[in-house]
């Protein structure tokens, strides 16, 4: 019996004790986190430069608690974050001397964005890639940007818009970017991705800072008018002058040879480049009335292509092949439209677009030399035998791969109206 | 501190080990005396200076007669109205009986149903503690007990703490003749059995076993007799005591019986085949065996449409809740913050900003703070309650984030608790919960999910290895029975509800009923007379008297 009880007792106590004494370690309470929005990764010389855009809890969370949230004067939100920047010969080094000046711990999983400055993507992603993707917190769902210049540039002198970091804001144009067609934002993953594809390419959109005044300028008249409104309100005397404040736009693409930056994309081939690859969700296109120019724009709500290869005369020929929907949106002639004759030339001025934009591209594309459209990658699931020949040229073949583009444009509504509203139309 | 604990553990061991079965009590075992003085003199004896002990000499037939009783258990006006009348009008002038004719002419002759005779001092001493009125007579050996039993009883009312929406409003009283009535009233079948026992040395408390014979398994029902006999108290107050008495695991978080104060909810356990145990003085009757999932039965189930039972669902996930969110939430917050989606977790790091102490500590406080508010509510007299509550709010919601104990997500995540806790039909799991949420916690703040994860597996092990009364506890699920799926995660209807529950019902009686849209077929309906005679055949089986042990 006794025997039995001392047991029990030395059980439970060293059961007691392993909870308390190992346990803990790694016990980071969450106010005790620096969250790490987004990265700016630069080369300056031989030193790589991190900076970062952390989080500022109090000020995100706003109202009463936090104190500061200022009064009517600043009418743009401020970004609730603040920037650190270091520099050291990798990126872990330059990261962790972070640390020299945080309070708190770098927490990097929840960062949505790194930039990538011009200069490293000239050099080569593959250190940034294995960075991000050797370190257990980061995810591979992270979005990564390019940026014309040094990144951290951005990252700095961003205001804001409607997000209160630059790491939400990119969250949201990730979203809603594909709505206009001109482009997606790749993941990590993505890129790592395409980069170990065959055609080993890839394009990652640009960010740019956009300044805008504040408020926007639209005439003289408007601007005076509301100077006049604000200083009635506040007191202020004379007109206010407007501030230019500096949101990001995405703005075109930055092409990559195997990891390298080799060229760039403006933003009507970027969309070229998301025809092919399947990534427009809707595009608005602006087509011309055939009598008198006048514009009409068209809505594409449906948009599939797909890649084939021909052999012509002994050598590879590429399809591309896109099969678009739309509707008719708004229309400044009074041509009507209800017609078939009417709506199969406004289909044919769609086809020329898309056409028109996609060949674009695809000579940019080859002017870098890179094969972002993954033609390599089609090839090789829909032909391997000819692909395992190609291969090893492949970059020269790709720079003289014939191509023909066939768009299937179908117009399928004209909104709630058919014919176009007139004075007196009855 | 070895030593100590040593001490301890053996002192637990040997009561529970105590070998004693000296239910009996063989003071009072010894046979009537024919002279009826010395026999009035003993019972004055034996009640000492208690003054509701009534004796009331009587001359019948030229012989001496002795009414006595208990004035405090007894009804008067049957005394006075019924037993002393019809005595009186007894004398026959000039005729004498030998004292057996006299008592068989008493017997005939006397307004009163239950009427036993007994020849040993202990009956007739039980049976006026039990409110009955022993008539003793000079020159016989024998004591005719009479039932007059009336005493102050509660009405019949509703359950305050097991309601329902739909369904009866009967609950049960601390009177136990009423609580049989309230279950016989509901199963008007031959086979539902009454079985009495005299527990308590003392308080000889009547505890009941109520089952359907034939339904209920005989060898649980075995073992409960055995473990009841084996009990050996001075005193049984509630029937928590019988539970913590003959219960499998006694330290157990988990209760292995269910208690309900619903005569409803017995009936349609005793129809399952289980045995209900009902004690006087209790308004809390036990059901056995049971198992987990019964615990997350609401009566409702039962009377509202099989469709709404799938409420039962958010019982499950509130049982979860109640035990685990707290923990979820610190291990969280202190581990994988990864976890949390980014602008809630943006969210929490603020509000926690003026919290000194770690989630862990700050869990643990709201947590104590709500326990001792549950504990203040129940034990506060009604009037005091409401100011406790408001108090309470203040405390807990308002001046706790203000004075930067707490977090506003820590007070959402402990109020969710709360409720939660109290989703439990029954209460029974709920105390189980409670004490099981703080180690929890523990884990949680220390091994994080890894933690979390021990636990519940440490639980679940202890789950599986449990017994209600010899059945597995997590029985459908645990040895798994395809059949008896139909009532755990949501009641199946009535119409499917083809067998009993394996386990509890045995297999035999495995058809409960038919769909109700077939035809009944006539052949398998067994008339009811039958069913009666090969009842008689059997004749009647443990009808004992109230009066004895």
């Amino acid at each position: 019996m006794r025997k039995t009880s001392s047991i029990f007792f030395l059980l439970s106590l060293i059961i007691i004790l392993l909870l308390f004494l190992p346990g803990c370690w790694d016990r980071r309470e969450i106010n005790e986190l620096a969250f790490i929005s987004s990265f700016a990764f630069d080369l300056e010389g031989d030193e790589r430069i991190v900076t970062a855009e952390i989080i500022r809890p109090a000020a995100v969370a706003g109202g009463g608690e936090g104190g500061g949230g200022g009064s009517g004067a600043a009418a743009l939100p401020q970004r609730a974050a603040i920037i650190s920047s270091e520099r050291g010969n990798t990126f872990y080094a330059a990261g962790r001397r972070l640390a020299l000046r945080l309070p708190r711990c770098a927490y990097v999983a929840h960062t949505t964005a790194v930039l990538v400055g011009e200069g490293l993507a000239r050099q080569g992603l593959t250190e940034v890639l294995d960075f991000l993707d050797r370190q257990q917190e980061f995810r591979r769902s992270t979005f990564i940007l390019v940026t014309r210049g040094p990144a951290r540039g951005i990252l700095i002198r961003a205001q804001g818009g409607l997000e209160t970091t630059l790491g939400r804001e990119l969250t949201g144009l990730d979203k809603w970017v594909k709505v206009s067609g001109y482009g997606f934002i790749p993941s990590v993953h993505d890129v790592l991705l395409d980069l170990s594809g065959k055609a080993a390419a890839t394009a990652i959109p640009v960010l740019e800072l956009s300044p805008q005044p504040l408020p926007p300028v639209v005439g003289g008249q408007a601007s005076r008018s509301d100077a006049s409104a604000r200083s009635g309100g506040q007191g202020v005397s004379g007109a206010a002058e407007p501030e230019i404040v500096r949101t990001v736009r995405l703005n075109g693409a930055g092409l990559f040879h195997h990891d390298k930056l080799v060229g760039w994309f403006d933003e009507r081939q970027s969309r070229g480049l998301a025809w092919v690859k399947n990534k427009v969700r809707r595009a608005v296109l602006e087509l011309r009335c055939a009598e008198d120019q006048k514009a009409v724009s068209v809505e594409i709500t449906e948009a599939k292509s797909e890649t084939k290869f021909l052999m012509h005369n002994g050598r590879i020929q590429a399809l591309i092949k896109v099969e678009v929907e739309g509707s008719l949106l708004e229309q400044q002639c009074f041509h009507d439209f209800t017609t078939e004759a009417a709506i199969k030339s406004l289909e044919s001025q769609i086809a020329n677009i898309i056409t028109e934009e996609i060949n674009s591209a695809i000579a940019e594309a080859k002017k870098a030399g890179t094969d972002v459209f993954d033609f390599g990658g089609t090839l090789y699931r829909k032909e391997p035998k000819l692909w395992k020949q190609i291969a090893p040229q492949w970059d020269e073949e790709f720079k003289k791969l014939p191509l023909t583009i066939q768009v299937k444009a179908k117009i399928r509504r004209t909104g709630l109206t058919g014919r176009p509203w007139q004075p007196r139309a009855d | 501190m070895s030593k100590i604990m040593g001490r301890l553990w053996r002192l637990i061991r040997s009561k529970a080990k105590s070998p004693s079965h000296k239910r009996n009590n063989k003071r009072y075992e010894y046979p009537l005396k024919t002279n009826l003085r010395e026999s009035l003199n003993y019972l004055k004896k034996t009640f000492g200076c208690s003054e509701d002990l009534i004796t009331r000499e009587i001359e019948v037939a030229g012989r001496r007669l002795a009414l006595v009783y208990l004035e405090t258990m007894v009804d008067r006006d049957v005394i006075q109205r019924d037993i002393l009348p019809s005595l009186m009008r007894l004398s026959f002038q000039g005729l004498s009986f030998t004292e057996t004719q006299l008592l068989r002419l008493i017997r005939e002759n006397l307004p009163i149903g239950n009427m036993k005779e007994y020849s040993l001092w202990q009956d007739v001493l039980y049976g006026l503690l039990a409110g009955q009125v022993a008539l003793l007579m000079e020159g016989s050996n024998l004591a005719l007990l009479l039932g007059a039993d009336s005493w102050e009883k509660r009405a019949v009312t509703e359950p305050e703490i097991e309601t329902v929406i739909r369904g009866p409003r009967e609950g049960f009283t601390e009177d136990l003749p009423t609580n049989m009535s309230l279950i016989r009233r509901r199963l008007r079948t031959p086979k539902l059995r009454f079985e009495t026992f005299y527990l308590g040395r003392t308080t000889h408390t009547r505890v009941v076993l109520s089952y359907l014979e034939g339904l209920a398994l005989e060898t649980v029902l075995t073992e409960l007799r055995s473990r009841l006999k084996r009990i050996d108290i001075d005193g049984i107050l509630e029937s928590g005591y019988i539970e913590e008495l003959i219960e499998d695991s006694p330290f157990s978080p988990f209760p292995q019986f269910s208690r309900t104060e619903r005569p409803d909810r017995v009936v349609a356990d005793i129809l399952q085949g289980r045995i209900a145990i009902l004690t006087d003085g209790s308004p809390f009757v036990l059901t056995v065996p049971v198992n987990f999932f019964t615990e997350l039965q609401a009566p409702d189930d039962l009377y509202e449409r099989w469709v709404s039972s799938v409420i039962r669902i958010f019982r499950f996930l509130a049982l979860f809740l109640a035990l685990l969110l707290p923990s979820l939430y610190v291990a969280a917050t202190t581990f994988h913050h990864e976890m949390i989606p980014t602008t809630l977790a943006v969210a929490i790091a603020a509000q926690r900003e003026r919290v000194p102490y770690p989630a862990f500590v700050e869990a643990l406080l709201m947590q104590i703070i709500f326990e001792i508010l549950v504990e203040a509510g129940v034990r506060l007299p009604r009037p005091v309650g409401q100011a406790v509550t408001i108090v309470g709010a203040l405390v807990i919601g308002e001046a706790a984030i203000r004075a930067g104990l707490a977090s506003p997500a820590m007070v959402i995540v402990v109020s969710l608790t709360a409720i939660s806790s109290f989703t439990n039909p029954t209460f029974g799991l709920g105390t189980a919960i409670r004490l099981l949420r703080l180690p929890m916690i523990f884990l949680a703040g220390s091994l994080g999910l890894f933690g979390i994860f021990t636990g519940m597996l440490a639980i679940l092990i202890h789950l599986v290895t449990l017994r209600s009364v010899g059945l597995p506890y997590l029985a459908p699920l645990a040895p798994f029975i395809w059949e008896d799926q139909k009532d755990i995660i949501f009641r199946a209807p009535w119409w499917a509800m083809l067998s009993r529950p394996k386990l509890e019902g045995g297999l035999k009686n495995l058809l409960r009923a038919k769909p109700g849209i077939k035809k009944i077929e006539p052949a398998l309906q067994e008339p009811p007379e039958a069913e009666i005679e090969t009842m008689m055949k059997e004749g009647p089986k443990d009808k004992k008297g109230p009066g004895r042990s």
